[in-house]
């Protein structure tokens, strides 16, 4: 996957902290549980950044990934392979 | 030890805005719900129990009744849910469905919904009680469809529709009403059925009769059939376990009333509390740990790999709140 896709998500979404985990609601989707970075992750899909910008974003806000733009890689993939986009 | 999860709040909730409803269903489960003197909430009361469940941070409101579209302000409930940001949904008995209220629906980002049709024309109006309803329905239904909104059929089993799932989806695609999904709930002693329940009580066998023609809607008429309700999933066959869609009652799914009480199922009654006192996280996390716990349920459903949540929990005469399924012994 290139660096400078803009994942969308293509439909309406929230998402919420839980007591344990974050719950994202998924218009006609259904529901998903994140952590809290990839509750952030996922919140960014607006189709406005780029895979690398997002990966960047999550660097500042949670410094110890490791491997920033990789796990915004991964969890595009699963969302993509969902048919979130 | 199976056990269920505790959100902060449901994800979902059916929000019965109105007790009212001008259909008299001979199976209506809302009509014992307490409510001494039936009328319409005032608005402010309305829009408190919305603010109060968007404070919890709940995703969904699905507008329910009694009938949603009788009540006066049904234009403005979905003018404030909407611009508290909720996904919205509908449940109704389709009858005061026109163009108006399927324009505001889509106005308001509405865009699926559920609509009871219990039969062909003279079981369903056999049992809503008011002639004309199925052609009031079918127009309702029609509109729905017509303006891009995806509708469910409500089919509730009762021993005069049982056998005419079928038929009724087959009537249905013939005469123009494409409908790609309908779900059959379960007869459940509450309200008006409970009172003559030995007689109005559908038997084991009865449900089991509902699989095979859930099958052939499916494979011959394209649409979804399925049981909307939990079923102990252990009596079933193992082929017709798709065809149970589940129960997520107390865990992702609520039910509050015109009041502001607040139940883990739209049939059963009591309240876990009013959140018009209590807030919903605080009733939602603290008062249901013991139905969250399972120990109602026999052991054999608690410790089941193939966990069902013990059938409907709703199902069972006498139950009260919650009680193992009226098939578990």
């Amino acid at each position: 996957m290139k660096e400078s896709f803009k994942p969308k998500i293509n439909c309406r979404f929230r998402i919420r902290q839980d007591i344990e985990e974050w719950i994202g609601f998924f218009e006609t989707k259904g529901v998903l549980t994140f952590n809290e970075v990839g509750a952030f992750i996922v919140e960014q899909m607006i189709g406005d950044k780029t895979v690398k910008q997002i990966g960047e974003m999550v660097k500042n806000n949670f410094p110890d990934v490791e491997e920033p733009v990789n796990e915004v890689i991964s969890i595009t993939k699963q969302l993509k392979e969902a048919d979130f986009f | 030890m199976n056990e269920l999860v505790t959100l902060k709040s449901p994800l979902s909730v059916n929000f019965e805005v109105t007790p009212l409803c001008d259909l008299s269903c001979r199976f209506c489960f809302n009509e014992e719900m307490g409510y001494d003197d039936k009328k319409h909430p005032p608005i402010g009361q309305v829009i408190s129990i919305l603010k109060e469940i968007v404070r919890a941070e709940v995703f969904e409101i699905r507008l329910f009744g009694g009938e949603f579209f009788v009540y006066p302000q049904w234009r403005e409930v979905i003018e404030a849910a909407d611009s508290m940001d909720f996904f919205l949904s509908f449940v109704s008995n389709g009858t005061h469905i026109n163009k108006e209220v399927v324009q505001k629906m889509k106005q308001h980002r509405i865009k699926n919904g559920a609509i009871s049709l219990h039969g062909t024309k003279l079981i369903h109006e056999n049992i809503t009680q008011v002639q004309g309803s199925f052609e009031s329905v079918l127009r309702g239904i029609r509109l729905c469809l017509d303006g891009g909104l995806n509708i469910s059929i409500l089919y509730t089993l009762t021993r005069e529709n049982l056998s005419f799932i079928f038929e009724t989806c087959k009537w249905l695609k013939e005469n123009g009403v494409d409908i790609n999904e309908i779900n059959i709930s379960r007869l459940t002693p509450y309200g008006k059925a409970k009172s003559d329940w030995e007689n109005n009580k559908l038997s084991f066998n009865d449900y089991l009769s509902i699989f095979p023609q859930m099958e052939r809607v499916r494979e011959e008429l394209d649409i979804l059939a399925s049981l909307g309700d939990a079923f102990p999933l252990c009596l079933l066959p193992k082929k017709y376990h798709e065809f149970v869609v589940g129960c997520w009652q107390g865990t992702g799914f609520g039910h509050i009333d015109h009041m502001g009480n607040v139940r883990s199922c739209s049939i059963a009654k009591g309240s876990y509390g009013n959140i018009l006192e209590t807030p919903l996280t605080e009733i939602w996390t603290k008062k249901l740990v013991h139905f969250r716990s399972l120990k109602w349920l026999p052991k054999k459903c608690r410790n089941c790999d193939d966990f069902c949540g013990g059938g409907c929990s709703a199902s069972r005469y006498e139950g009260g709140m919650y009680a193992p399924d009226e098939f578990i012994a």
